[in-house]
């Protein structure tokens, strides 16, 4: 309980003091919503000495009225110092977190670890933003009501004190018990739950198949049994926890039947005077409120244990670009020397060497998996090298950083990822200070000015969820205005190997020749055709360059490049035929 | 708010029963709770009249810690047993949901990002559980016990029973004042925590374009603009809320102010009893903790009914309609007459009719956004028309049952989805009892075999999830070899599929060619060169058929298919340039 204080404190930064001051303004409107407790001991004992009399009663009406702004004015303060407080906390984070990410080799963004930092980034740190504050102060106030009450009653009377703190020690081990239940079995409502979310997303993802296939049936039994595991397993958690909880507040309900015992006992045994008895009386219902609160809280407590795990985790990814160097590049030439990289233990690039020159073109060429698009991350830097090095301009990629080495190059990814913004905005991304007359000018290069004018609201028209939708090839040029905008010397390219319609193509084709003028190209070809003047084609298998040489050389070579080419202009005079099969024409 | 919970206590089913249990035993509990603070006040009267009589005292006091325990006792049983119902309930509900998704128009899952669908099936049914599990029975018992305690307490002393509710108005006006607009503002805090989270979701997934263009969390406006504007809204609201929401809490628990001097006045002009003015002291003490119940609830309730509609939306969703005619086509020409469609308001299909005949290849071609794919999804009833009639061999679509419809047509479209199971089943999903022999010979068939035989367990080999560790092309040839096993006479293909893997495309070619053979072919086609032999071209644009005919004849007849040849032409044999493009020379 004490160590998720301690960790949140831990993600506060500059606002810990804030914290400070919240716990002691809690601790002082505690001390007023006692008053009036105190104030109904002093009338009871006043009642049964014969002492009551009005002009007392006034007195104390002030008091309470007193204690009663005092609290609000407290109330405020604590206010003021945490509810917001908690939102500041995690925006910072948000910023933090968001910044660390950017450098995290980008190898480590798999669709799995996508899905989980996602997750970790929306549900857990909204989940502390809205309950931490709450809760931290609920803990402070349960704590302190049950020290000054406990303080109160040893002043009273040491021989009931001793009978009514009994029940602290006992809940004390049956909430160490519950702490641990949580931490073993936690687990496996945990696991459920992923069970239950990768159930409903195979479902849902699964939808067109199972109507298609006519599965209802199995499809549907399956996710039945997903579903009915979580209730189970959920259940089950509840079902162990709730009788702990029992137990932790039997202990409380326990001590206060033994108060209402003892107190007659030992007033009648002459132990007590009348005063204290009563006091006791009510007190005994009063005494373990603030305390019992933690046991309802147990369950928060591991949920917030569990979010801010997953938060650290996140936190500890490991990080490129540590090294505080920054060396410039002399010139644009791309040196590979004996780079072997593993991803998840898979050697995917195997002591690989080649040079590329400035202001040539080389095509990377392969099958998919031999090695094309990590060659290209590597470049970039968004992976490291462990074995050789690479250089760009004499420099090794490592004693650069990161940010420094993609400002020279641009990339045209093939699954082109837009913004949900306005148009202006996702082709701004390539240079964020640029004019509009720029943005205008790189958006006519890339062919997109034409049907950006089309829309109502031209560049400002939004794009995405709940903005107008583009076709595949308007954001292939999108995404090419946005490269021609950064004009970086170094252009990398990979080539979309989904069709597009021919009029688009031709459109893309010609964008794509006008970002590539007088730059260095390293394009992942995947139709041959289009590489046949590039300077140098890199074959690749395996990890592993096999051949290297233009479209020519490689030809004569009649090795892997040979074969590529043959069949790929077998493919490309395919026509589709339902008709009893007959050889392709050539 | 109240529908909600009403349709909520239908989702119980045979739980009702255990549901009324739960409640009425927290209200028991909560009843049990009380009873001891009149056996103390009791004692209290009863020390005070000067009584000497331990036993009957201390009879009392066991008498209260039994009720004590009781109280908790019978609470673990009304948790337990509303766990049990909530967990059902929930259970339920996802289980209706998934009844429904498969009743919808595909087009209705396909519409919403699967991220939308599993945020109701998961998080906004779980939402429910808190609600169900301990809002409902904890509710309704620390509100209904506290009613029969001030009636009590008005029989007792009229007087003293405003005096002890006086400070609840004052505290209402500030809990209203603090709610005002409150569903309003909570659903702008939704949006704008969704808002936030987006944005930061987006950036997570444009991790790469990100990096590539230098961006930072400070230099990408809109991440720091979303943050910055979410944290400012909710500061605001909260500055709002603060001294409404403090003086709530504050003035909820304040009874006991007035009661002490109002008791005294009472009791020293004699019009009030000790005992009595005692007892009131006493509830003065306890009576606010319903109430901030109460307030904890209203916070929730507003959530809580927000997920609950997002799920009803979905319940009431309009099912596809089903035939009760279930007939069967024994020929297969197909038949598009005067189709009116619209996805939303904007029609995409504008009264067009066309025909494909049985063992034709009949290619639908056009630009992006034509309506080509929409004709495909129309047979198969992923929507249903707005108006008009699609018929296969002479019957209305509408009027064959799904799974008899399914049994004719075979989809093999781009984007393939393999359960988390092995090679063997998500083949075998083709016809379901196929035999093992039958799933390898359409393996086969699909070129599929070899690769499978390549994996670590070949045919029981499972595929991650997503089928993530095949390549694009093999879970295309995947899907391939499902078509072959179930044979129908009607296939729809999407002729992109064949570009995916671009170097196994020859091998998806020939499957392709395999599959199709001697079957009523419709292809959605991108490279003309493919379909120029076909039967029947048809040209779309924008949502209008732009002409029809054999290849040869569009090409005389048809500008638009003449310029997209030319254009298709032209890019086969485009290449790459860095010396600046030849023609600008």
């Amino acid at each position: 309980m004490i160590k998720i204080i301690k960790r949140i404190f831990g993600l506060a930064g500059k606002y810990k003091k804030k914290l400070y001051w919240a716990f002691l303004f809690g601790f002082l409107e505690n001390i007023c919503a006692n008053i009036p407790v105190i104030v109904i001991l002093l009338t009871l004992n006043d009642i049964t000495t014969g002492q009551f009399f009005m002009s007392n009663m006034m007195n104390r009406l002030w008091v309470m009225v007193g204690a009663l702004l005092l609290q609000y004015l407290f109330n405020l303060i604590v206010s003021h110092f945490q509810s917001g407080t908690g939102f500041k906390i995690i925006g910072q984070q948000r910023f933090k977190i968001g910044e660390q990410l950017r450098r995290v080799p980008m190898g480590y963004f798999s669709d799995k670890n996508v899905g989980n930092i996602s997750a970790v980034v929306t549900s857990d740190l909204t989940f502390i933003e809205l309950y931490s504050m709450q809760f931290i102060s609920k803990i402070v106030n349960a704590i302190a009501g049950a020290i000054i009450i406990a303080v109160f009653v040893c002043f009273i009377d040491i021989q009931m004190a001793l009978i009514t703190l009994t029940a602290y020690p006992l809940a004390y081990l049956v909430y160490i018990k519950i702490q641990s239940l949580f931490k073993v079995f936690g687990g496996i409502r945990q696991e459920a739950q992923v069970d239950l979310i990768s159930g409903v997303l195979e479902y849902v993802h699964g939808l067109s198949v199972i109507k298609a296939f006519n599965m209802k049936g199995k499809g549907f039994k399956k996710f039945a049994d997903s579903v009915k595991r979580f209730e189970t397993s959920a259940l089950e958690f509840e079902m162990i926890a709730v009788p702990w909880l029992t137990l932790y507040n039997l202990c409380f309900q326990m001590g206060a039947a033994l108060i209402l015992y003892f107190g007659p006992y030992l007033y009648f045994a002459g132990e007590l005077t009348s005063g204290k008895f009563f006091m006791f009386m009510v007190i005994a219902f009063r005494m373990y409120l603030p305390i019992e609160i933690i046991g309802v809280l147990a369950g928060i407590i591991r949920l917030m244990g569990a979010c801010l795990d997953r938060i650290d985790e996140i936190k500890n990814i490991p990080l490129l670009d540590e090294k505080d160097v920054d060396k410039p590049p002399n010139g644009y030439d791309i040196e590979f020397k004996n780079v072997s990289f593993a991803y998840e233990q898979k050697d995917t690039i195997k002591n690989l060497s080649f040079n590329v020159k400035e202001k040539t073109i080389t095509a990377l060429v392969g099958p998919s998996g031999s090695g094309k698009t990590t060659i290209t991350n590597l470049i970039s830097r968004f992976w490291d090298v462990q074995k050789g090095e690479i250089n760009l301009g004499g420099t090794n990629l490592k004693d650069m950083k990161c940010d420094s080495i993609v400002s020279h190059i641009s990339i045209v990814f093939q699954n082109v990822y837009l913004f949900n913004d306005t148009i202006l905005n996702n082709i701004k991304f390539g240079k964020p200070q640029a004019t509009m007359e720029e943005v205008i000018k790189a958006a006519k290069k890339a062919e997109c000015h034409e049907f950006i004018k089309k829309f109502d609201n031209g560049y400002e028209t939004m794009i995405g969820e709940g903005g107008s939708t583009l076709s595949g090839g308007e954001k292939q040029r999108l995404s090419i205005a946005r490269a021609i905008l950064k004009d970086a010397p170094i252009i990398i390219l990979d080539e979309a190997s989904a069709s597009i319609d021919p009029e688009n193509e031709k459109k893309i084709q010609q964008a794509i020749n006008s970002l590539v003028k007088n730059k260095t190209l390293i394009v992942i070809a995947h139709r041959l055709s289009t590489i046949r003047n590039a300077d140098q084609i890199l074959v690749l298998a395996d990890g592993k360059l096999q051949e290297r040489g233009t479209h020519d050389e490689l030809l004569k070579n009649h090795g892997l490049y040979a074969d590529f080419w043959q069949r790929r202009q077998k493919t490309r005079d395919w026509r589709l035929s339902n008709k009893n099969l007959v050889a392709a024409p050539s | 708010m109240k529908e909600s919970v009403l349709r909520l206590f239908n989702m119980a089913g045979d739980f009702k029963g255990k549901m009324i249990s739960s409640v009425l035993l927290a209200i028991l509990s909560v009843a049990l709770g009380i009873i001891p603070f009149f056996i103390m006040h009791r004692i209290v009267v009863d020390v005070m009249a000067g009584t000497t009589d331990f036993k009957h005292i201390g009879l009392l006091a066991v008498t209260a810690g039994i009720c004590l325990m009781m109280k908790v006792l019978t609470f673990f049983r009304s948790t337990v047993l509303s766990h049990r119902v909530a967990y059902r309930i929930l259970f339920n509900i996802r289980m209706s949901l998934a009844k429904k998704f498969v009743d919808l128009p595909l087009g209705f899952v396909n519409k919403n990002a699967s991220g939308a669908l599993k945020k109701i099936m998961v998080d906004d049914v779980e939402k429910l559980e808190l609600f169900l599990a301990h809002n409902i029975p904890e509710t309704l018992s620390s509100l209904i016990v506290p009613v029969f305690i001030i009636a009590y307490m008005f029989f007792l002393d009229w007087r003293m029973a405003l005096v002890l509710l006086s400070t609840i108005p004052v505290s209402c006006v500030a809990f209203l004042l603090m709610m005002k607009d409150s569903k309003v503002k909570m659903q702008e805090f939704n949006d704008a925590t969704e808002h936030v989270n987006g944005t930061i979701v987006e950036y997570v997934k444009g991790m790469a374009v990100i990096k590539a263009f230098n961006q930072t969390t400070t230099s990408f406006e809109k991440y720091n603009n979303a943050l910055t504007g979410y944290l400012n809204y909710v500061l605001e609201w909260f500055k709002y809320c603060w001294p409404y929401m403090s003086a709530y809490f504050v003035l909820i628990t304040a009874g006991i102010v007035v009661v002490l001097p109002v008791g005294a006045y009472f009791y020293v002009n004699g019009s009030l009893n000790i005992a009595t003015y005692i007892l009131f002291m006493l509830i003065a003490l306890g009576f606010s903790k319903p109430f901030l119940k109460l307030a904890e609830f209203t916070d929730s309730i507003a959530m809580i009914t927000l997920s609950e509609q997002n799920i009803n939306n979905i319940l009431k969703e309009k099912e596809l309609h089903q035939t009760d005619l279930n007939l069967t086509p024994i020929t297969y020409d197909m038949k598009f007459s005067d189709i009116r469609f619209a996805y939303n308001e904007k029609e995409v299909l504008h009264k067009i009719s066309l025909t494909a005949k049985q063992g034709d290849t009949t290619a639908l071609v056009g630009p992006s956004g034509s309506g080509k794919s929409t004709i495909a999804k129309l047979i198969a009833r992923f929507w249903d028309v707005n108006s008009g009639k699609i018929t296969i061999g002479g019957i209305d679509i509408k009027d064959i049952k799904t799974e008899s419809l399914m049994n004719i047509v075979s989809f093999v479209f781009q984007d393939v989805f393999l359960f988390n199971d092995t090679i063997m089943e998500n083949i075998r999903i083709g016809k379901q009892g196929a035999r093992d022999d039958e799933v390898i010979q359409a393996a086969k068939k699909a070129m599929c075999h070899d690769f499978i035989l390549k994996t670590e367990r070949g045919y029981e080999t499972r595929v991650g999830t997503d089928g993530n560790k095949l390549s694009g092309g093999e879970r295309q040839r995947i899907s391939i070899a499902r078509a072959f096993l179930r044979d129908t006479p009607i296939i729809i293909l999407d002729e992109a599929t064949s570009f995916t893997d671009p170097e196994n495309e020859d091998k998806i070619q020939e499957s392709i060619n395999n599959l199709t053979q001697n079957k009523t072919l419709i292809v959605i086609a991108h490279r003309l060169s493919t379909i120029m032999h076909s039967e029947k071209i048809i040209v779309m644009d924008e949502g209008n058929i732009a002409g029809d005919g054999t290849h040869d004849e569009l090409l005389g007849s048809s500008p638009l298919y003449k310029d997209m040849w030319n254009a298709h032409i032209d890019a086969m044999d485009w290449e790459f340039d860095i010396e600046g493009s030849r023609e600008n020379d």
